[in-house]
């Protein structure tokens, strides 16, 4: 009777656990990956409050700097290139007398913006179709496969690159209606919102395949069927049952080319077609210091660094979640 | 096996024998020379080579810049100043480097003579220079020469275009006299006759490989070094002319020169402290170091170099076309600390176009912009002028800046980003409610985006460049550069302008005139309020520093100072340079 009794309290726990608090739980268990996790949360935090943007939006302030000692672009000439540890700057100057504390902790609010942006955007896009095409009849799906494998054809930085460099002609020459309304956009937020038009339009493709490999595995499932025999519609059979068994895979993918989307942002920022100055960016802080490397070897290395660990941590939870979302794939 | 190394040491040996007695320089010419033609190059590094390939009818005196003899041993102008007449020399020969023989050879013509270099020679380069066939975009120099615009504007398939290239100034009188015949009495026409647009050019050899000329095995030169070999965007190697008449030779003792091209100023500068390079230029960030450290201080040399760095302003566009707003802007432009604290070079800051070596030039006069000049120098200092700048600014309608949106374009670059990004700053600073925008373009894009083409809503309001002599006479800066009707006139700036309209007028006929003077006297008080009108009154620039040169050399390394080097004046210690 005991014995019973405990089992059976034992299933009712394991009926009370979903997939997903499944996976929380194993993924806390993947040192790795929680530390991943961890850091990242710090950096959403420090993203988001490095200065009062946020209310200072809602009530109509100044934004003032919050966590970052320093304003990004304050000035001072007379204190340029200090070492890390000088008085009043802890990392500290560039050659322009800037904090590097400062610049690189807002340095955190773009290339997290471009992680979450460029991630939700190619996550939703990629999603939608590769179900769509799974899902949708032989004709259907060939057609919107062979449109993904034109574009995969496509250089896709040549073309981030030109698309950056005609925005920035755009809103030089001044729009108006909806191209005017992104320009204003781009403007508030020092030139990053076209760099998310970029990255996010064009990095789907790859989720658009692994969605509809998924989609048609999970396709010919019996439990599909069964629901099929019972009379589900097509809508309900995605959304109850194809969509919550593909989406670990998908969220797995998505994390671990995350760091890809940084390293983008980087390597526009260095080579000029980022974000604008002073707004500052990792990237854009290696691209100006680096010539100087030997003299002021903190200019650059700093927010390389940041650039390094960020990078790492996304791959840490990226490896974290796989293993969470399927077990049978721990060390692979 | 022991036998075989031993053999091949010998052999190794063997071959470097040779050129272990030869002086060669190790230099970085910076990037791949866009060509070598006399006729078409318009950049430093082009000039550099052809400078060494091929002789002038003068030379510039290094200090003063007078004219100084080179295949010319004299010259007579005429009373009126209308005829030029240089004699030259007889005893210059074409050579080529042969690569079968390992040396350079005399150029020999269908008979098996050697080539002397003629006036004929000069006649057809100068004119191959005009011909619109060429597309030389440095064909406006000559323009002061008779009938140089009419032939080089001129449609080549109309049937008269043969006579208009005859009837352009220049005339072999002998095979050692050459003749040039003016436009206008221009006192800056010696000058010119020392620049590369009008050096002698091998007619056979061009006929014979067209635009393939230039290349190592087709080229002809009659210079103090010869071309042995060119790899392109790679190295070029160059050989010392033993036919050079003595009393051309400058003095050095380099035999070979092998030089790189790399772009990366710090890559250089690493090769340098390497020794791969005998000399180099000093990287921005690293002046602070060079000059505290005390090997490298001792081999850095700064010295005045005849450019200058400013900003233009659109006068047509929202909100620079208002000249207070442009005035503004310039005087809060703080350039003695941009140059302490940014730029380091030792630079001077500037308050007119032209700097300190120019023939006409007013530099550091605090007659004109005395706000962009520092109180030492006889200016206001940069408290008064950010003041003046505010109250300016108030005037055009923008308090504290309030309303303004500027934006400021410049080419990409590491130090040009550093400069842009000082000034923002210096900018928000006086102006805190105003938005500034840094744009960068890559040099090729950029240099389109800021001709006059371009229509007016795809401009910036201001736009960064440089401009450094062709000839050190202010006709080469404020007429070539900004003539409204005749210059490129980059800032669009128009004698129908509502507020500047007259000082406009003013400034083109004033530069368009002092170019057709021989007075030098007359000729420098029109430059004066020339440089005055387009500094302080129409305001279509922000001139911002005159260049200095900054390089370190290896203390083997006796370099004199050319503003394009001249190798052949050039010595190197070799036996302490083996010594490393």
């Amino acid at each position: 009777m005991a014995i019973f009794r405990r089992r059976r309290a034992e299933t009712r726990r394991a009926e009370g656990r979903s997939p997903l608090q499944d996976a929380f739980r194993r993924l806390l268990k993947h040192r790795a990956g929680t530390v991943g996790g961890v850091f990242i949360l710090i950096l959403i935090l420090v993203a988001l409050f490095v200065d009062t943007t946020i209310p200072a939006a809602i009530f109509g302030w100044e934004a003032k700097p919050l966590i970052a000692p320093k304003h990004y672009a304050q000035v001072s000439f007379f204190e340029r290139d200090l070492p890390p540890g000088t008085p009043g700057y802890l990392l500290g100057t560039d050659y322009l007398g800037r904090d590097i504390l400062s610049r690189t902790l807002y340095g955190t609010r773009v290339s997290l913006s471009v992680a979450v942006v460029a991630a939700t955007v190619s996550l939703v896009i990629g999603l939608t179709y590769g179900v769509i095409s799974g899902f949708a009849p032989t004709g259907v799906d060939n057609a919107m496969m062979r449109f993904v494998d034109f574009l995969y054809g496509f250089p896709l930085l040549i073309f981030v690159i030109l698309l950056q460099a005609y925005f920035k002609a755009v809103s030089r020459k001044g729009a108006t209606g909806l191209v005017g309304a992104m320009v204003n956009i781009d403007k508030a937020l020092g030139g990053m919102f076209f760099l998310f038009v970029a990255l996010g339009v064009l990095n789907w493709i790859g989720m658009a395949r692994l969605a509809r490999g998924q989609t048609l595995s999970v396709k010919q499932k019996e439990y599909i069927e069964s629901a099929r025999a019972l009379g589900a519609g097509n809508l309900r059979i995605v959304f109850r049952h194809v969509l919550p068994n593909i989406l670990g895979p998908c969220i797995v993918a998505e994390t671990l080319a995350i760091p890809g989307y940084i390293l983008t942002e980087a390597f526009l920022s260095f080579i000029g077609l980022g974000v604008t100055p002073p707004t500052p960016s990792w990237g854009l802080m290696i691209s100006e210091t680096y010539q100087g490397i030997r003299t002021f070897p903190w200019e650059p290395l700093i927010p390389g660094a940041a650039l390094a660990a960020t990078t790492l941590a996304f791959n840490f939870l990226g490896d974290g979640l796989r293993d969470a979302f399927d077990p049978r794939l721990r060390g692979t | 096996m022991r036998l075989s190394r031993f053999a091949a040491v010998l052999l190794v040996g063997l071959l470097a024998w040779p050129v272990l007695g030869q002086v060669i320089l190790n230099r970085n010419l910076g990037t791949e020379p866009p060509s070598a033609d006399p006729a078409i190059s318009t950049d430093t590094t082009s000039i550099e080579i052809i400078e060494h390939m091929f002789l002038g009818l003068v030379d510039l005196d290094e200090n003063t810049m007078a004219p100084v003899p080179e295949l010319a041993t004299r010259w007579e102008v005429s009373e009126d100043g209308l005829t030029w007449t240089y004699y030259m020399r007889n005893d210059v020969i074409w050579v080529k480097y042969d690569p079968q023989q390992g040396k350079v050879v005399p150029d020999l013509d269908a008979n098996g003579q050697r080539r002397s270099v003629t006036a004929y020679d000069v006649e057809y380069g100068v004119k191959r220079t005009i011909d619109p066939n060429t597309a030389s975009d440095y064909a406006y120099v000559l323009y002061i020469i008779k009938g140089a615009y009419e032939a080089n504007t001129a449609d080549p398939t109309s049937p008269d275009f043969p006579a208009l290239m005859d009837a352009v100034g220049v005339k072999a009188l002998d095979a050692f006299t050459v003749q040039f015949t003016l436009e206008a009495p221009a006192g800056y026409f010696g000058q010119i006759a020392s620049m590369w647009v009008a050096r002698p050019q091998p007619k056979w050899a061009i006929d014979a490989h067209g635009d393939a000329w230039i290349e190592p095995e087709n080229i002809v030169t009659n210079g103090s070094y010869a071309m042995k070999s060119w790899i392109h965007n790679d190295s070029m190697v160059f050989v010392r002319n033993p036919y050079l008449p003595d009393e051309l030779w400058g003095g050095g003792n380099i035999d070979e020169v092998h030089c790189v091209m790399v772009v990366e100023a710090s890559t250089e500068f690493a090769m340098y402290l390497n020794n791969e390079l005998d000399t180099a230029g000093v990287p921005l960030p690293e002046m602070d170091r060079v000059k505290a450290d005390p090997v490298l201080s001792k081999e850095l040399t700064i010295r005045p170099y005849p450019c200058t760095y400013y900003y233009g302003f659109i006068t047509t566009k929202k909100p620079t076309d208002d000249v207070r707003v442009r005035k503004a802007l310039s005087m809060a432009i703080d350039r003695q600390t941009l140059i302490d604290q940014v730029t380091k070079g030792n630079q001077l800051p500037a308050n007119t176009f032209a700097g300190g070596t120019i023939f006409g030039n007013a530099a550091l006069d605090p007659r004109i912009a005395p706000w962009a000049l520092p109180e030492n120098l006889g200016g206001w200092g940069y408290d008064k002028a950010v003041t003046e700048a505010q109250n300016l600014m108030k005037d055009a309608g923008y308090p504290d800046g309030e309303g303004l949106e500027i934006v400021l374009m410049h080419n990409v670059s590491e130090g040009h980003a550093r400069i842009a990004q000082a000034i923002q700053a210096m900018w928000a600073s006086a102006f805190p409610k105003a938005k500034f925008t840094i744009e960068t373009q890559e040099w090729r894009v950029y240099l389109q985006t800021i001709s006059k083409e371009t229509p007016i809503e795809n401009m910036p309001n201001v736009y960064r460049l440089g401009w450094c002599q062709d000839y050190p006479d202010e006709n080469n800066w404020v007429h070539e550069v900004f003539n409204p009707t005749y210059g490129n006139n980059d800032p669009r700036m128009s004698p129908d302008d509502p507020q500047v309209g007259q000082y406009v007028a003013e400034f083109d006929r004033l530069t368009y005139e002092a170019g057709r003077l021989s007075d030098p006297d007359q000729r420098a008080a029109m430059y004066f309020e020339a440089e005055r009108l387009l500094v302080d009154e129409i305001v279509a620039i922000a001139p911002i520093y005159y260049y200095t040169q900054i390089y370190v050399a290896k203390p083997w390394l006796t370099r004199r100072n050319h503003d394009t080097p001249h190798w052949d004046t050039w010595t190197i210690d070799a036996e302490l340079k083996a010594q490393g």
